[in-house]
C-alpha cells in the first residue's frame, strides 16, 4: 500500500536555512551577556605528571583577575557520566595524563587578562614516565596511567570478548588461512564551532548556554556533579555548529569546561564563558576518534565460504576510558565461528571518544579491507565474496553495485593501467548500523496547537546540523494535517522542553521522531474532542488535513484547525497540548545497511590518489526529507575521503605534544579534494516499527567510504596499505619506490 | 591556551625611509607587517620566546603596490598582493610561471591579503618551530637542537638542511629564483639589490636588521623561453608544498640553451638543481633527457627518517615540469 503524504518525504527547506545563509543564526559563540568573565584553562606541558604544587598568587594579584580554581579549591567532581565506564577523570585533579590535560583555571575580565594570568601561575610538576603506543602500554613494565583503578593499562584489566561458535574448529575446517594487521588512525573531530559555554546564576538556579548534542544530559550531570536539584539547572542550546560526537559532554574530555563555567560563575557572581581555541580543539580532542589496530585472521574454503574469523583489537583510549569497541564481525553473519577480543588501553594521549560512528568506521575499514584482499587472493570477485558471507538486507550492496557498474569495472588487483599512465582501481565496503538501539535513552516531546491553528513543537532535540528541527517539524505537520510552514519548533531548554537523551547514535529520527509524532497524535485527539460536539459527531469520526478538522464520511463538513483549538469561553489562548514519548527499551528494525563503492586513479610516480567516483548507497527506512538524507550521505562521503587519504592526529613521539594543532596542518578536505565526484543513492526499506517507516542516518554514512577508497587503492596498485591515512609516502612505499 | 596577541605599538609610516628609521630605532623589538597573513598567526600562537613590541605597517606607504614592465623586465612593488599578480595581464601573458606559482599559494582569501614582499619573507612552516608558546625551543629560535631530526620530519628538507631542516615555504620564491629575479632592499645604509638565489640561508634571509624589501625585479625572458611551476601537496588547496618545482627553459634550434630548475618544499631555500640544468643543456628535450635531469636533480638528496618519499615525488615533478 502506498500512503500519500503531503509533508513526509518532501524536500522542504530546512527550518534554519535562511538564518544560516544570512549569517543570522546565533550560536553560543555569539553570546556575550553583560558583565561576562572569560575563563581560561592552564594545560599540562607534560604527558604524565603529578601536580605537586600550584602557586597562583601572582595570577590572583593581576588586575582584572576574579578567581583562580585548582583541584584544592573544589570538591572532586567526576568529569564523566557514570554509565558503566570507570570514574577515571575529575574536573580538576592532581594528575595530568596527556599534553594539554587541564591543570587549573582563571576567570578574568578579558580573555587577554586570563591568558596573561595563566602565564603567571607557577606549577610544580613531578614528571612521570609516559607511554603513547597502546601495545607498549600493555607490556608489564609500562608506566601505569590509572594505578588507583587498575593493575594494568587495559581498562577493567581485561579485554571484552564476544564469541560465536568455535573459531579453532572453524580454522581446522578451512582450506586456506589469511592473517593481517590493519590500523585506523586517531583523529580530532574538528568541530566547526569550537566547544563553548556561558554560565550564570539567578539566585539558586544555574543557567548555562552550551554548544552540545545533549542538553538534557548536561542538565543531569551538572546537577549530579554540583549536588543541585534538577529543577535548579537550566541548560539552553541554540544553534550548534556540529558535534561529531565531540559534544557528548559527559562522555568526552571536554567535560571540565561547563563545570568550570558554573563554578566560576558561582564564585564571582558574574556570567562566565569557557571555550576552546582551535588549538585546544585539536590538542585536547586530538584523538576524539580513537585509533584501533586490528589483528585479523580468517579461515576460508576454496569457494570463498568463511569458516572462522578472529579479530583482536587494540584500542588506544588515551588518558581516559572514553573509547568503545570496534567490533564489526557481526556483518559477516553467515560465518558460524567468530571471535572478537577488544582491549581498550590507556596511554598518555588525549582521550578517545564517540566520533561519528564510534568504533564502526574503524572496524569496517580494517575488516572490509582485509576481506577484500582475501577474496582477491582466492581469485574471487569481492562483491560475490561479500554476498556469500553476509545475510539479511544486502540491498545496498546489490543495488549500489549495479548503479556503480561493479561487474564492468572490477578487475584483479594491479591489472589496469589507464592511458594517462595512472593505475585504475575500484573498491567497496559495506556496513550494518544500529541506529538508536537499546540503551539509547528516552525522548519525549510536547506539541502545542495555538488558537490561530499554528503548531509549536516543544522538543529538546539538539540540531547539530543533521536537520532534526526540520524533519521533526515535518512529522508534526503530517500528523496534524497542516502545512510545514505552520509548524515551529523550539531549541532545547531544559526549563521547558521535556527529556531527550541527545543527538547521538542516529537516534533522533527513531526516538524523538516517535515522541513528536505521538505528541502530535495526542494533540490531534484533543482537537477532535473539541471539534466533535461542534460538528455533532464522535471524535473517532474525524480526520485532520489541509488545516481542517472534518468528518471522514463527509469531508465538506468541518471546521478549521484554529476553530477546533479554541474553546467557546475564551477566544484567546488554546489548551491543546499533546504529549508523546519514546521510552528506552529493546527496539526492532533499527538496523540500516550501507555500501560504498569507489573508483580511483593512482599516480604511481607521486603516490597521489584521485577519486574519480565515490558512490554511497544507503538504507534509511522511509526518507522523511530526501534532501537531508542526501546531505548526510554527501557529508559522510567527503568526511570519509579526509579520513582515508588526508587526516590524522600527529603527535611528537618524544614529548607527546600535538604537532598538527591547526586546520592548516590537520588538513580536512576541500571541494578540490573530492572533485564533486560523489554520488549518493537512497534505498528505502521502510521500518515497520516507526510511524513513518524511518530509520536514522546520522552516523552510518561515515563507515563505508573509507574501506571503499582503501580497497580501490589496493585494486589499483595490488598492495594493501595497512594504515590510514593513505598518504603519498605510504603509496610510494607500497610500490617499492621509497625505502 | 593562547589565542590573543600581546599588546604592541603600531606605526603607520608614510615613506620607506620613515619605516627604515623606525626599524633602526626599535631593532629586534620590531616586526614589519603588510598583509599580516603570516605574521598574525605567528603572534597569536606566540611561537617565539619573545613577542614583538612594535609593528611597523607598510600598507600605509603609498605607491608600493605597482606591477609594471620596462626594458629591463618586470618590476613588482613589495605591497602588490598575490591576487594582483595572479590577475595581472603582463604576468599572465609573459611570465606564466609566476602566475602559476601565485595561483598555487594558499586560497583566494589569503592571496588577497598577502603581499609579494610578505610572501618572500614569511616564516617557515615547520610544526616544531610553529608549535604555540615556544613549546619546542629549537635551534632556529636560539635553542640547542632541531626537533625534526629525531622527530616527525615528513615535511622537512631532503636537500641543503643543516642544523635546521625546515623548508622554504614560499611558492613565489621558487618561481622567482627560476626567473633569476632579484629583490631591492632599502636600509639605513641605502639601497641594494640582492639576487633572490642568494636571499635565503638555512636560518634567515640576507636582509640586514634594518632593511626592508621594496621591490621584486624579474629580468625579461629570452625568446624561446618557457616556464612551468608544479606544486605537490596533501590538500589540493590551502596547503604548503610537500615538493614543488619551477622550470624555466630556453630552447634554441631544438636544443636547450639555458635552463633554471628550482625545487621548493625540499630545502631550507629555493634549491637550484644545477646538475639537472647541466644534464639538460645542449640537449633536445625528450622523455629520456627529462628523466636524466630529474634523476640528477635529486642525486644529492639525503633524506631524514620519514621524508624519503620526497625524493621520488620531486623526481617525478621535475620530469613533468621539463616535459610540460
Amino acid at each position: 500500500m502506498v500512503e500519500e503524504f503531503s509533508v513526509i518525504g518532501k524536500r522542504v527547506l530546512r527550518k534554519d536555512d535562511v538564518q544560516l545563509v544570512a549569517g543570522r543564526a546565533k550560536y553560543v559563540s555569539d553570546m556575550f551577556p553583560a558583565g561576562m568573565l572569560y575563563a581560561k584553562v592552564l594545560r599540562s606541558p607534560h604527558p604524565h605528571a603529578r601536580i605537586v604544587g600550584i602557586d597562583a598568587s601572582k595570577a590572583k594579584a593581576l588586575p582584572g583577575v576574579h578567581a583562580v580554581l585548582t583541584h584544592k579549591d573544589i570538591p572532586q567532581i567526576a568529569a564523566l557520566i557514570p554509565l558503566g565506564n570507570p570514574l577515571d577523570e575529575y574536573v580538576l585533579q592532581e594528575k595530568a595524563l596527556f599534553v594539554g590535560d587541564h591543570v587549573c583555571a582563571v576567570a578574568a575580565e578579558t580573555a587577554e587578562i586570563a591568558e596573561e594570568a595563566l602565564e603567571l601561575i607557577d606549577v610544580k610538576y613531578e614528571v612521570l614516565p609516559a607511554v603513547f603506543d597502546a601495545e607498549e602500554a600493555m607490556k608489564p613494565d609500562a608506566p601505569k596511567i590509572h594505578p588507583e583503578l587498575f593493575k594494568t593499562n587495559v581498562v577493567l584489566d581485561k579485554p571484552t570478548v564476544s564469541k560465536t561458535g568455535d573459531v579453532e574448529k572453524g580454522f581446522a575446517e578451512a582450506d586456506r588461512m589469511f592473517e593481517d594487521i590493519i590500523e585506523a588512525q586517531h583523529l580530532p573531530d574538528a568541530c566547526q564551532e569550537q566547544r563553548v559555554n556561558v554560565a550564570w546564576w539567578e539566585y539558586d538556579t544555574l543557567n548555562i548556554f552550551i554548544s552540545t548534542q545533549m542538553a538534557h544530559h548536561v542538565q543531569t550531570f551538572l546537577a549530579l556533579g554540583l549536588n543541585l536539584p534538577l529543577n535548579k539547572v537550566r541548560v539552553i542550546t541554540p544553534f550548534v555548529g556540529s558535534g561529531w560526537g565531540g559534544k557528548l559532554q559527559g562522555r568526552r574530555e571536554t567535560h571540565h569546561l561547563e563545570f568550570l563555567a558554573a563554578l566560576f560563575a558561582k564564585k564571582t557572581g558574574r556570567p562566565v564563558r569557557t571555550d576552546f581555541t582551535r588549538e585546544e580543539e585539536q590538542v585536547v580532542s586530538g584523538a576524539a576518534r580513537y585509533g584501533v589496530k586490528h589483528y585479523l585472521k580468517v579461515g576460508v574454503k576454496k569457494d570463498g565460504t568463511l569458516t572462522a574469523i578472529s579479530d583482536r583489537a587494540i584500542i588506544n583510549t588515551g588518558a581516559y576510558s572514553k573509547a568503545s569497541q570496534s567490533n564489526t564481525l557481526g556483518y559477516w553473519n553467515k560465518c558460524p565461528n567468530r571471535l572478537y577480543e577488544g582491549n581498550i588501553v590507556y596511554t598518555n594521549l588525549p582521550a578517545g571518544g564517540f566520533m561519528r560512528g564510534v568504533g564502526n568506521p574503524q572496524g569496517t575499514l580494517c575488516v572490509d579491507s582485509f576481506m577484500y584482499r582475501v577474496a582477491c587472493e582466492l581469485g574471487l570477485d569481492p562483491l560475490e565474496f561479500f554476498l556469500k558471507n553476509r545475510t539479511g538486507n544486502v540491498d545496498a550492496l546489490v543495488k549500489g553495485a549495479e548503479k556503480f557498474g561493479w561487474k564492468e569495472k572490477w578487475h584483479k588487483p594491479g591489472e589496469k593501467t589507464l592511458p594517462n599512465g595512472r593505475k585504475h582501481g575500484v573498491g567497496m565496503g559495506a556496513m550494518i548500523g544500529w541506529t538508536a538501539g537499546y540503551g539509547s535513552g528516552h525522548s519525549s516531546a510536547f506539541v502545542k496547537v495555538n488558537e490561530d491553528g499554528t503548531i509549536l513543537v516543544i522538543s529538546g532535540s539538539c540540531d547539530v546540523g543533521q536537520g532534526s528541527r526540520t524533519t521533526l517539524s515535518q512529522m508534526a505537520a503530517e500528523e496534524l494535517g497542516v502545512p510545514y510552514e505552520d509548524v515551529h519548533i523550539t531549541f532545547p531548554d531544559t526549563g521547558t522542553t521535556p527529556a531527550d537523551r541527545g543527538s547521538m547514535g542516529s537516534r533522533q529520527m527513531t526516538t524523538m521522531g516517535i515522541a513528536v509524532t505521538m505528541a502530535a497524535k495526542d494533540a490531534k485527539q484533543q482537537l477532535f474532542e473539541n471539534a466533535a460536539p461542534k460538528l455533532g459527531v464522535k471524535p473517532e469520526d474525524l480526520e485532520a488535513k489541509n488545516k481542517r478538522i472534518y468528518v471522514k464520511a463527509n469531508p465538506e463538513k468541518g471546521i478549521s484547525i484554529a476553530e477546533a483549538a479554541r474553546t467557546p469561553y475564551d477566544p484567546f489562548g488554546s489548551t491543546i497540548l499533546g504529549r508523546g514519548e519514546r521510552r528506552d527499551g529493546p527496539l526492532k528494525d533499527l538496523i540500516v545497511h550501507s555500501a560504498g563503492f569507489a573508483e580511483v586513479e593512482v599516480d604511481t610516480e607521486t603516490g597521489e590518489v584521485f577519486i574519480t567516483k565515490l558512490l554511497l548507497a544507503h538504507d534509511c527506512g522511509k526518507a522523511i526529507n530526501p534532501a537531508i538524507v542526501e546531505q548526510q550521505l554527501y557529508g559522510g562521503a567527503v568526511q570519509g575521503i579526509g579520513l582515508d587519504l588526508m587526516e590524522g592526529y600527529v603527535w611528537d613521539k618524544a614529548s607527546g605534544r600535538t604537532l598538527n594543532h591547526d586546520l592548516l596542518e590537520f588538513a580536512p578536505p576541500t571541494l578540490l579534494d573530492h572533485g564533486l565526484n560523489v554520488e549518493v543513492m537512497i534505498i528505502e526499506v521502510p521500518n515497520p516499527c516507526n510511524p513513518w517507516g524511518a530509520r536514522g542516518v546520522g552516523e552510518p554514512p561515515l563507515c563505508t567510504p573509507t574501506p571503499a577508497i582503501n580497497t580501490a587503492i589496493y585494486d589499483a596498485i595490488g598492495v594493501m596499505i595497512k594504515q590510514t591515512p593513505v598518504t603519498p609516502d605510504k603509496v610510494l612505499k607500497a610500490l617499492g619506490k621509497v625505502k | 591556551m593562547s589565542s590573543v596577541i600581546k599588546n604592541f605599538l603600531h606605526f603607520d609610516p608614510k615613506t620607506v625611509s620613515e619605516a627604515v628609521s623606525l626599524l633602526g630605532r626599535y631593532g629586534k623589538k620590531a616586526r614589519i607587517i603588510a598583509g599580516g597573513s603570516d605574521l598574525l598567526t605567528v603572534l597569536k600562537d606566540r611561537i617565539k620566546p619573545e613577542q614583538p613590541e612594535v609593528l611597523i605597517n607598510l600598507k600605509s606607504i603609498p605607491g608600493l603596490d605597482y606591477i609594471k614592465e620596462d626594458t629591463g623586465g618586470l618590476k613588482i612593488g613589495a605591497l602588490a598582493t598575490l591576487d594582483d599578480i595572479e590577475n595581472n595581464s603582463i604576468v599572465k601573458s609573459k611570465y606564466g610561471v609566476l602566475a602559476q606559482a601565485t595561483r598555487a599559494v594558499g586560497v583566494w582569501q589569503t592571496r588577497s591579503m598577502g603581499t609579494i614582499g610578505g610572501n618572500l619573507c614569511q616564516e617557515v612552516r615547520c610544526w616544531y618551530y610553529r608549535s604555540p608558546r615556544n613549546f619546542f625551543y629549537c635551534f632556529r629560535k636560539g635553542g640547542a637542537l632541531c626537533f625534526a631530526v629525531g622527530g616527525d620530519n615528513r615535511s622537512h628538507a631532503i636537500l641543503g638542511g643543516a642544523v635546521c631542516f625546515a623548508v622554504c615555504p614560499s611558492d613565489m620564491a621558487i618561481a622567482l629564483v627560476a626567473l633569476d629575479a632579484s629583490v631591492k632592499a632599502v636600509g639605513s645604509g641605502g639601497e641594494r639589490t640582492i639576487k633572490l638565489s642568494e636571499f635565503y640561508t638555512v636560518l634567515a634571509t640576507a636582509l640586514k636588521p634594518d632593511e626592508i624589501v621594496t621591490e621584486v625585479q624579474v629580468p625579461a625572458l629570452k625568446p624561446g623561453t618557457k616556464g612551468t611551476f608544479i606544486k605537490f601537496r596533501t590538500r589540493k588547496a590551502f596547503d604548503f608544498a610537500i615538493a614543488s618545482v619551477a622550470a624555466v627553459i630556453t630552447t634554441e634550434a631544438g636544443s636547450v640553451s639555458d635552463a633554471r630548475i628550482v625545487l621548493g618544499g625540499v630545502a631550507p631555500f629555493p634549491y637550484r638543481a644545477t646538475k639537472a640544468e647541466d644534464a639538460l643543456r645542449g640537449k633536445a628535450i625528450s622523455d629520456s633527457t627529462a628523466e636524466a635531469a630529474a634523476n640528477a636533480a635529486v642525486a644529492e638528496a639525503t633524506p631524514l627518517s620519514m621524508n624519503g618519499y620526497k625524493i621520488q615525488v620531486t623526481r617525478a615533478l621535475v620530469k613533468r615540469a621539463i616535459l610540460a
